[in-house]
């Protein structure tokens, strides 16, 4: 009895643990990783590159770059040998050291999270640092490039959408379940301000939430798409996606699958 | 899929299993535990209490196995960045599930027990709030109602003061994930991981 009841406490166990594992997914062997030192946010991070097979050096594919690559990388690793494999480049960017991603993801900063605010740098490093390292040092050539965030980074790629200071160098942008409250909301004074100085969004937009994500990322999202659709660029090329039971850790793959095939 | 079979079948297999080992009449009130419990969300903020009504259908020198059923209610606090959201509570679950408890007294007197157990049931969670951003008048209300089946495990370490009374701290996590392949995130609707303090009774009639 006593064998049996430790028995039963095992399994209990790893049914616990083991509700926290994803699946099984496709061999990962084929990407290579490097390391990038960036001068503006004086931190480094290493890449993750997954080329397609038969890459030619002289042929242009498709990028993209995934944020948050520590978490999801795997499962984009599936997705694109699934799906998107023949001209596509998959690149994400992860942490060499410790996660900071409050620290590069979000302005402004929030006093009540230390070394928060810091993303107008972490442009400036896709920008001055990342991007001419992938095209000039590692040769990738590059026809269309692509944002993937999630929550923080999805935050950060609306943010990169919207602020003014420093060029966008994505064609495309998808933004699951991003942290539209952060710093008070401060999206919707930086969408305010684009609009008054443009027509058109500078990239296509594909903006998901799910519905069990909460009432302040669902009330942030559901105004802030009322406010995209009353604009002038409604005419731009972005889609609002709302899913039906689908929880904050469930929206991300499935909003960058939808949002590739809106592009490929 | 093959960890969704192997948690349906522990659970019937120890619940079967509970039932075979029984030596005493099943609906004997000797046998009802009646136990209420206070529940906190560590991930997330937030409490609820759990009242659950069980058999004891296993009753060894140190073993002990109870079925029963369980109602539980939850309420979630906003978190603190959640500062333009009204009201202070937004999400609230209610839930019924069937539990299979095991508990192990592995002293000669049965005071010190660890239990473990699952349950299976029911989770309706309503939640509902409203965005108020006054410098882009913007007020963006939010109402949303979901219902799943809710299953996960439960462990214990208590105490038995007597034969009527037990206290004891227990966690409990809802397994959804196993189920859609998702990530666990505790402080989420659909995968609630929680702590609390129980106090459990057993109904012993007064002999004539």
């Amino acid at each position: 009895m006593k064998r049996l009841f430790l028995y039963l406490f095992l399994c209990n166990n790893i049914l616990i643990w083991n509700s926290c594992n994803k699946e099984k997914l496709a061999s990962n062997s084929s990407y290579k990783t490097h390391t990038i030192a960036s001068n503006h946010l004086e931190k480094k991070y290493t890449i993750h590159i997954l080329y397609p097979p038969n890459y030619d050096q002289n042929k242009a594919y498709k990028t993209l770059f995934l944020l948050d690559a520590n978490d999801y990388f795997q499962e984009m690793v599936d997705l694109i040998q699934t799906n998107y494999l023949d001209n596509t480049i998959l690149i994400g960017i992860d942490y060499n050291e410790f996660n900071e991603r409050v620290h590069d993801f979000t302005y402004p900063a929030d006093t009540r999270m230390p070394n928060s605010g810091q993303a107008r740098q972490y442009i400036q490093f896709l920008n001055e640092e990342l991007l001419p390292y992938i095209a000039d040092d590692l040769a990738i050539q590059s026809s269309e490039e692509i944002l993937l965030g999630h929550s923080l980074t999805g935050y950060f790629a609306t943010y990169l959408l919207f602020q003014e200071e420093h060029p966008n160098p994505f064609e495309h942008i998808i933004a699951a379940s991003p942290s539209l409250w952060w710093g008070n909301a401060h999206i919707f004074e930086l969408e305010e301000t684009f609009s008054q100085n443009h027509t058109l969004l500078n990239a296509s937009f594909f903006m998901t939430m799910g519905d069990l994500e909460g009432v302040l990322m669902n009330t942030h999202f559901n105004a802030f798409g009322k406010i995209l659709a009353s604009r002038s660029y409604a005419a731009s090329n972005f889609q609002l996606k709302k899913y039906t039971n689908i929880s904050h850790r469930n929206s991300p793959i499935l909003s960058f699958k939808e949002g590739l095939s809106l592009i490929y | 899929m093959k960890n969704t079979i192997l948690f349906l079948l522990l659970s019937i297999t120890t619940s079967q299993y509970n039932f075979a080992q029984s030596t005493t009449k099943l609906f004997d009130l000797n046998n009802v535990h009646y136990d209420v419990g206070l529940l906190f969300e560590p991930f997330g903020l937030g409490f609820g209490a759990i009242h659950k009504v069980s058999i004891k259908t296993l009753n060894s020198k140190h073993f002990e196995g109870l079925v029963g059923f369980a109602w539980h209610h939850n309420h979630s606090f906003k978190s603190p960045f959640e500062t333009n959201i009204a009201p202070l509570i937004t999400t609230n679950e209610l839930s019924q599930y069937l539990t299979n408890d095991w508990k192990y007294y592995p002293f000669k007197k049965k005071h010190f027990f660890i239990g473990i157990g699952v349950f299976v049931g029911l989770t309706n969670s309503v939640t509902k709030g409203t965005l108020e951003l006054p410098a882009h008048h913007i007020t963006e209300h939010f109402y949303n109602k979901h219902t799943y089946l809710n299953y996960g495990a439960m462990q214990t370490i208590g105490w038995s003061f007597s034969e009527r009374i037990q206290l004891s701290f227990y966690s409990m996590i809802s397994l959804k994930g196993l189920l859609d392949q998702g990530r666990s995130r505790l402080s989420e609707v659909d995968s609630r991981f929680h702590v609390g303090i129980n106090l459990g009774f057993r109904f012993i009639p007064k002999t004539k």
